[in-house]
């Protein structure tokens, strides 16, 4: 097994059903043999030709490619409707391993020039506010060269209940060939077509434009730098989201918010600090980091610390668009242009 | 102070605009008769400005530290907080008191008293005012000469310092024992806990962390006694240097519905639910939710109580 091998299977196996590659995000350390060992049980993971793909043996057999050590991609031919949830089963048990977090315009443009075939929206308010919204669940299917269009129409009036779960596209490049993908907002692919290093291409430029966003977050984390004879410089600012609605009511929000409850499972005992305003310290349960949080009906600030990991953001950013606000905003400039970035 | 310095919030950033960055924080300088512990060192590079802010969260001066705020000199600073000197030329510095609006006035007759003159900002839940002597620097002087209005509380960089009240610790020392049982750890020791919970714990001077750290031991052990379901408090022995947690049990262990309704109970065990404002027509509305449930039944997967949507996570 070795690249060459998996760009035939790609080829010969799409014929018969969609190939999918699922993108994890991962802090596996310098030996990622042994972390794979380590998350699959010893035993299921062989060794291949290339030192940084794997085979995986187990219930859903998989080739993991992690020549890019943080986000791994995982192949498969099991139908999604198996390899998702034993996937999530990993995934959920573990601190090391999350799903990318796709922000909503990510998905808006995958690829330059290429127009969405299929667009899929998926806002659902659900706990997070009264069921009192003017829209307070809205998913839309659109297909055809119009998804596009269609879903702009309906933004222009209702932009914070539109938030994009899904894309698929059609690439053709006259040297590489064709693929077909459809992409979920966790970082799940679906592809056919007859060039396997477009499909990579593709998966490619989703995971680099997110962790862009991720990387940038990280760089923004708290840390303190220490001087010699006492004192220290701190590094790093928290970051704020801003709402371009108000939370309607403040209390239920943050009792929903600090749930535990899945997709956030943010732990946290919200302090009322004044009618409008709760401080927050919170652990993401998801990696088991400690963060702090500032609320107000318009605004969150977040404080991440040094070490934390910028998926904690994205995750959260991500998942209030989908739950409360998709067209929210981070205030730091640079960091909203990459929340915000997408192929034109 | 510090968030008067932070770039990309919807706190204004005065000091920002005007080219400062926020140098040191709690950095201590030798003086003739002493020491000063400066709360916070600002820099601005390109004109060799520092600011040397003190913040006051009660209302009494200290009259012999505003003393030696006035004996600082720029160069002391710049050796101690390691400033990056980039144009030749003089170095200036101010020093910059930073107080609650409703302690103004006790501010400014201490500083009378201690004959430092130097410029106060009043913080205020809308505003921040300048007052007493003015800024040096001219940037300054145009950026407070009107109220600045503030959207809200300041970023809390430093929440808490050796002197703040023990019950805010405890709300730092739970969520830091929540994410070590996260990892599954059957104990964390009191000084690992106090890094987790302080972030900013390195820049107190010994004194001030060996106080921090006395505080976080008494947080844990409060934690502890509150919810010995989950947590034992072992002391401090003569083989081991710091007070242990145990984890008694871990919500890890459960599965994933039993897992959140564990993490669940440690935060009802701790702490009061936040005041719920009642909106009246949520009853009316769960009912009909209840009644597209009962109609989408046959298309739709079971609801999760799991998520926070209604609906579950995308069949993830």
């Amino acid at each position: 097994m070795n690249r060459a091998t998996l760009a035939d299977d790609f080829a010969l196996s799409t014929r018969r059903a969609p190939w999918k590659t699922f993108v994890l995000e991962a802090h596996a350390g310098d030996d990622v043999a042994d972390a794979l060992n380590d998350v699959f049980g010893p035993g299921r993971v062989r060794d291949t030709d290339d030192v940084h793909l794997h085979e995986v043996v187990d219930d859903v057999n998989f080739v993991v490619d992690h020549l890019d050590d943080r986000f791994w991609s995982l192949h498969t031919t099991a139908p999604t409707s198996v390899a998702a949830p034993f996937l999530k089963g990993i995934v959920e048990s573990r601190r090391d391993l999350d799903w990318m977090w796709l922000p909503s315009d990510h998905l808006r443009g995958v690829w330059p020039g290429v127009s969405p075939q299929w667009l899929a929206t998926d806002f659902t308010s659900g706990r997070l506010t009264p069921p009192t919204d003017e829209v307070a669940d809205l998913k839309l299917r659109v297909r055809g060269r119009a998804a596009e269009s269609v879903l702009q129409l309906v933004e222009s009036k209702y932009s914070k209940a539109v938030s994009f779960s899904g894309v698929a596209i059609n690439v053709a490049d006259d040297d590489l060939g064709s693929v077909a993908e459809a992409i979920s907002r966790d970082g799940r692919f679906v592809a056919t077509g007859d060039d396997f290093g477009l499909h990579q291409t593709v998966v490619r430029r989703v995971v680099d434009r997110y962790r862009g966003f991720v990387e940038a977050v990280e760089q923004r984390a708290l840390r303190w730098i220490q001087f010699p004879d006492g004192g220290a410089q701190p590094v790093g600012a928290p970051l704020v989201l801003r709402f371009g609605r108000s939370i309607p009511d403040l209390g239920l929000f943050l009792e929903q918010l600090f749930s535990a409850r899945e997709p956030f499972r943010l732990w946290g005992i919200p302090q009322m600090a004044g009618d409008d305003f709760a401080e927050v310290e919170a652990v993401d349960l998801h990696v088991g980091q400690q963060l702090r949080f500032d609320v107000t009906p318009d605004w969150l600030r977040v404080y991440l610390f040094e070490g934390g990991c910028g998926n904690t953001l994205a995750r959260l950013a991500s998942n209030l668009q989908h739950h409360f606000d998709g067209a929210l905003s981070i205030v730091d400039p640079e960091i909203d242009v990459l929340l915000k970035q997408h192929a034109r | 102070m510090i968030a008067l310095c932070t770039y990309g919030d919807v706190y204004p950033s005065p000091f920002a605009t005007a080219g400062y960055h926020l140098a040191g924080a709690e950095v201590p300088v030798a003086v003739s008769d002493g020491t000063v512990v400066i709360d916070a060192v600002l820099f601005r590079p390109n004109r060799n400005i520092i600011l040397a802010g003190e913040a006051k969260s009660g209302t009494n001066v200290e009259e012999i530290q505003a003393r030696r705020y006035g004996q600082l000199k720029p160069d002391q600073v710049v050796i101690a907080a390691s400033l990056i000197i980039r144009e030749v030329g003089d170095r200036h510095l101010q020093p910059l008191y930073v107080c609650l609006v409703e302690s103004l006035e006790r501010v400014l007759q201490g500083l009378g008293r201690s004959g430092l003159a130097c410029p106060v900002l009043a913080v205020g839940e809308d505003s921040i005012e300048h007052h007493a002597a003015p800024f040096t620097d001219q940037d300054l002087q145009t950026a407070f000469a009107d109220p600045l209005a503030v959207p809200g509380p300041p970023p809390r960089i430093i929440p808490v310092d050796d002197e703040s009240p023990d019950a805010a610790f405890d709300v730092l020392v739970l969520p830091a024992l929540v994410a070590t049982l996260s990892h599954q750890r059957s104990q964390v020791s009191v000084l690992a806990l106090a890094e987790q919970a302080l972030p900013h714990l390195v820049v107190f001077g010994t004194r001030a962390r060996n106080r921090l750290l006395a505080k976080i031991d008494l947080a844990a052990r409060r934690a502890a006694e509150r919810d010995p379901a989950t947590f034992e408090y072992l002391r401090r022995t003569g083989t081991r240097d710091h007070a242990v947690v145990r984890f008694v049990r871990s919500p890890e262990e459960a599965a994933r519905q039993g897992r959140t309704q564990v993490y669940q109970s440690i935060a009802r065990v701790a702490g009061k639910p936040v005041r719920r404002r009642r909106t009246p027509s949520v009853d009316q509305m769960a009912l009909f939710d209840d009644l597209i449930e009962e109609l989408q039944q046959a298309h739709e997967v079971p609801e999760d109580s799991e998520t926070i949507s209604d609906e579950g996570e995308e069949g993830k």
